[in-house]
């Protein structure tokens, strides 16, 4: 439950906590058990830290900055790329195959934790190299640092020499959204939002997945890769995350929903709920 | 009347404890310092890895962090703990049930830390973790009975923590039942919780 307090006093929580109200064991443990949500895979990495079996980072954690140019021998050498630039740097432009995971997002290295392969080493693409040190410095909190093996900070049009060029994911307003989804061209919408916030409401005929477990259900979708989808989220954060898995999956006809589901809601177009 | 309330403000100053709730508000966990201005000693609770806002806290009272003590092993962030105990030359507490691999105090239930008018008890709360500890403060300078209980992965506002986090969630619940709500409900009613988490899931 979020509270928007910060202390409580143990008489209050005796008569009005829901979890203390039990007079029956088996009740209890039922209601203790229920509706909890996933447990984050990183979580033994974080006891082993914890418990002394694993190193913790005591100084500042450091990662030397690589030019652009070295990326693609690095990913050959089995380096995953996360890109903590912004929903819009990273639809105008992003190397091939990276994660978005924006380091302005408020949860920034929950979701790193979330959507990467724990095993990974990682290169981080960032705004610029206080950027990148900020973006370390989140990732100790979880013990993730120790797997950012290099940075690039200097920008990524280098990548487009030497044949390669970069990737776009094209960014759609709720406006234009919305008249492509009356317009009868086909056009699919998935929801990669948390179960509640889909249940207050959602856009009619959308699919659902959450962005979490997208690495590992993405085989569960049942939409095409070829079919044109627009993904939406809260706020559009989120959504490109998800839209850089799908991409790494062969999802050719994306669109990050600028805004999400507060812009579809402020433009007044219906919602439908649970 | 002037002259008593010259004397309070004297006694006061000299002896009163001092607390603060320091929260890392993008992943709502609570951390705590509780300080002592009769001896200029403090302690940190659950400190998270960045380990700054403690050390600024303890410098604004012009305060010595004595101890730094983990509730339990976390399991869904890294403990700043050990790298506050070293920057300061802290001592380290532990729970004695916790699994850890490097040199720390061992404390359990009913052991208590005493910093000039401020006492801290361990309560043992399991059920998140079989080690977990609460800490019970009284501040003498005010009177004999606790005024807070930190209550880490045990109480939240309104909910308790997941039992099923870093172990099997019936036996966690169960632990829970028996022994950890028992405790709190030998409380009394005026004192105050301090969770470890403010929002979020753990």
């Amino acid at each position: 439950m979020k509270s928007g307090k910060f202390v409580t006093t143990v008489g209050f929580e005796k008569l009005y906590n829901p979890a203390l109200q039990f007079k029956d064991r088996d009740a209890f443990v039922e209601y203790m058990n229920e509706d909890q949500p996933v447990r984050p895979a990183n979580i033994p990495n974080v006891m082993a830290i914890n418990q002394g079996r694993m190193p913790l980072t005591m100084d500042e954690p450091r990662a030397p900055c690589v030019p652009v140019t070295d990326v693609s021998d690095l990913i050959g050498a089995g380096h995953i790329v996360v890109d903590t630039r912004s929903e819009v740097a990273f639809g105008s432009g992003h190397i091939p195959g990276s994660y978005n995971v924006q380091l302005a997002s408020p949860e920034f290295e929950q979701r790193f934790g979330w959507v990467t392969p724990l095993d990974a080493p990682v290169i981080l693409v960032a705004e610029s190299e206080p950027d990148a040190q900020r973006a370390l410095h989140a990732l100790a909190f979880l013990g993730l640092d120790a797997r950012v093996k290099g940075c690039v900070v200097d920008g990524i049009a280098d990548w487009a020499d030497r044949d390669r060029h970069l990737a776009i994911l094209p960014q759609i307003s709720v406006q234009e959204l919305d008249s492509r989804l009356r317009g009868g061209e086909g056009m699919r919408v998935l929801d990669v939002r948390e179960t509640s916030e889909w249940d207050a409401g959602h856009i009619e005929g959308a699919h659902y997945l959450n962005y979490k477990f997208l690495p590992e259900q993405i085989g569960q979708l049942e939409l095409d890769p070829k079919d044109p989808i627009s993904v939406v989220c809260g706020g559009g954060l989120r959504s490109s995350t998800a839209c850089s898995i799908l991409m790494q999956h062969g999802f050719e006809d994306l669109h990050n929903t600028t805004g999400g589901m507060t812009a579809w809601v402020a433009a007044g177009l219906p919602t439908s709920a649970a | 009347m002037m002259f008593r309330a010259v004397q309070i403000f004297a006694l006061t100053r000299l002896k009163v404890m001092w607390f603060e709730q320091i929260v890392r508000r993008e992943t709502g966990c609570a951390t705590y310092v509780i300080g002592s201005s009769d001896s200029c000693e403090c302690a940190v609770y659950d400190p998270l890895w960045d380990i700054e806002p403690y050390r600024e806290a303890a410098a604004a009272r012009a305060s010595r962090i004595r101890y730094v003590i983990d509730s339990h092993s976390h399991a869904d962030h890294v403990s700043g703990a050990r790298r506050l105990a070293e920057a300061t030359g802290a001592e380290l507490v532990l729970p004695v049930l916790a699994e850890i691999t490097y040199e720390a105090t061992r404390v359990e239930g009913g052991d208590r830390i005493r910093m000039g008018e401020v006492e801290m008890e361990m309560v043992h709360t399991p059920g998140h973790r079989p080690e977990q500890l609460c800490l019970l403060i009284t501040d003498h300078s005010r009177g004999e009975e606790p005024w807070c209980i930190l209550t880490a992965d045990f109480l939240h506002v309104g909910d308790l923590a997941r039992p099923d986090l870093a172990q099997p969630g019936v036996e966690g619940a169960e632990t829970f039942f028996d022994k950890a709500i028992p405790t709190l409900d030998s409380l009394p009613d005026f004192v105050e919780a301090y969770p470890g988490h403010v929002a979020g899931s753990t």
